[in-house]
């Protein structure tokens, strides 16, 4: 099957050495740990589990409500509640141990150096198969500006975690920026192995009923099939300019919205919203995607 | 452990302009414990979020949920028609535990949760509403029904009930599930009266299964998703 661009879509697609047994990913923060979905399906009858994303230190995550809902998608704003990379390494990541599919995870960080030392952590953790960075998150030396909004501080990021880890880096590009592709050429440039298009658009949601904003923290990120246009034109931009592949995601609900994805140029794609419908939906998407593969040459 | 089972609608039963219970047939034996719920859904991708319902009866592979019509998914849920298929999510959360001899308490859709405890644990039931509803017979336990207005049964809110209701002698705690504030309230109450106290609480989720954390909020200290460490909390 190829894409739009006349390339050969790879059904096993790899990533700095890394295979991939089929392009089914889920998306960081919407599958836990991983060990949540065991209950629903076999971990090893998709491509790979992108972890809730990790930080340095624990976190509490912001107060409830978290998520709300409109005609479309969702907005949520947990505030990266997690157990710190090493609650993750020794609690947590044992339950993964010959789970047969690749664990990524995904980190944030406050500055360049709480992403590097998490780096050098992951570095020796056998389960842990690539990194996803995560690049929206406010950088605090920068006054609280994302980081991923500006191409040198992308750059340096990139570079310096590039320069700990052998592992294959991937980072998860904001849709929250004029220009996706300077971004994510930035990224390709500093080393990265991948990139991930892309986290959630900002947002908001005002209940009329309460008078107030429906989140406790005002903004948060929006998901769900509403963005899957603007996904998949990030997606297609990106792909005009980068070499190295791209893991499309943003409002897939079924394998014809993975199909799209990986049409226009992603190699892979990640499942998010879709499993808070069915947590079982990754799996499906996963099984009917093999069985399609080739009907849309 | 939570589980995707495929059900019908064995009876969707109106019981005003805005209440309705929903009857589904799920065709095997599941073990729900009192006071767990079910995240559902019977419509395709919009809205993109099932609906949590705690479990308001259960026996014969008949599951049924009291449910308010509060928006689009409740809506649909109350149009539903005798053998269209609906999907659960659940059973979800730990439920009510160890409570026999305590006195159950629901205020306002709180009744949903303490109704199917009540039914299992054979307890002493306070139903209490602003005012009277056209339904009062709507289950098969009886029910002490408390109005704010005194429209039906004896007149004044959740707590006055329980202040004229709870006997130390006869009850050995509470348990209740209602508004929030009605929630606060007891939890001083009973703290202070030195009364065991079990409480359900309601929080917007997502997953309703322990993915998202988008239930999780600090509770006695501690954080927890109401999804599957709640919506149970002892006191």
């Amino acid at each position: 099957m190829k894409n739009v661009f006349g390339k050969e879509i790879c059904f096993s697609p790899e990533i700095k050495g890394i295979k991939f047994k089929n392009p089914i990913l889920t998306a960081s923060g919407t599958c836990g740990f991983g060990v949540e979905l065991k209950d629903f399906f076999e971990l090893s009858s998709i491509g790979g589990i992108v972890l809730k994303g990790t930080t340095l230190l624990p976190k509490d995550g912001n107060e409830c409500p978290r998520i709300a809902e409109f005609n479309g998608g969702i907005v949520n704003s947990i505030g990266l509640q997690n157990p710190g990379i090493n609650g993750f390494i020794n609690d947590i990541s044992p339950k993964l141990y010959n789970c047969n599919t690749n664990i990524i995870t995904n980190i944030s960080g406050n500055t360049i150096d709480e992403y590097q030392q998490m780096c050098e952590i992951i570095e020796n953790e056998k389960v842990i198969d690539c990194i996803e960075i995560n690049i929206s998150c406010p950088n605090v030396k920068m006054g609280g500006i994302s980081f991923g909004t500006d191409s040198n501080t992308v750059f340096e990021l990139v570079s310096n975690c590039r320069a700990i880890t052998s592992k294959p880096l991937i980072v998860k590009l904001t849709p929250n920026i004029t220009d996706i592709t300077k971004i994510a050429l930035s990224a390709q440039k500093a080393g990265a192995d991948a990139v991930t298009c892309i986290n959630t658009f900002k947002g908001l949601l005002f209940d009329i009923e309460k008078n107030d904003f429906s989140l406790k923290n005002i903004v948060g990120g929006v998901s769900g099939p509403a963005i899957k246009p603007m996904a998949l034109f990030a997606v297609y931009e990106c792909a005009k300019v980068l070499d190295i592949p791209i893991i499309g995601v943003g409002g897939i609900m079924n394998f014809n919205d993975a199909l799209e994805f990986l049409k226009v140029g992603a190699s892979a794609v990640q499942i998010g919203t879709a499993t808070f419908k069915d947590p079982a939906n990754p799996a499906i998407i996963a099984r009917l995607i093999e069985r399609e593969w080739g009907k849309y040459d | 452990m939570a589980e995707r089972i495929f059900g019908k609608i064995k009876e969707n039963v109106r019981l005003d302009i805005d209440h309705f219970i929903l009857k589904v047939d799920v065709f095997r034996h599941i073990e729900i414990k009192p006071g767990q719920f079910f995240m559902i859904r019977a419509w395709e991708d919009i809205p993109v979020l099932n609906r949590p319902f705690s479990v308001f009866d259960y026996k014969d592979n008949i599951i049924q949920f009291f449910i308010k019509i509060k928006g689009k998914g409740t809506e649909l849920l109350s149009k539903l028609k005798i053998d269209e298929e609906i999907f659960l999510l659940g059973p979800s959360g730990n439920g009510f535990q160890n409570c026999e001899n305590y006195l159950a308490v629901g205020a306002g859709m709180g009744i949903a949760p303490i109704n199917y405890t009540s039914t299992i644990f054979n307890l002493e039931t306070i139903y209490a509403v602003n005012t009277h509803v056209s339904y009062m017979n709507f289950s098969d336990s009886e029910f002490n029904v408390w109005t704010l207005d005194g429209t039906s049964g004896e007149k004044g809110n959740a707590i006055d009930a329980i202040k004229k209701f709870y006997n130390n002698k006869i009850h050995k705690g509470i348990i209740a599930c209602g508004p929030e504030k009605f929630l606060e309230y007891l939890i001083k109450f009973c703290k202070e009266k030195n009364i065991p106290l079990q409480v359900s609480f309601e929080e917007k989720m997502a997953c309703g299964t322990g993915l998202c954390m988008s239930c999780a909020k600090k509770v006695k200290d501690d954080i927890i998703k109401i999804c599957q460490d709640g919506p149970v909390v002892r006191y």
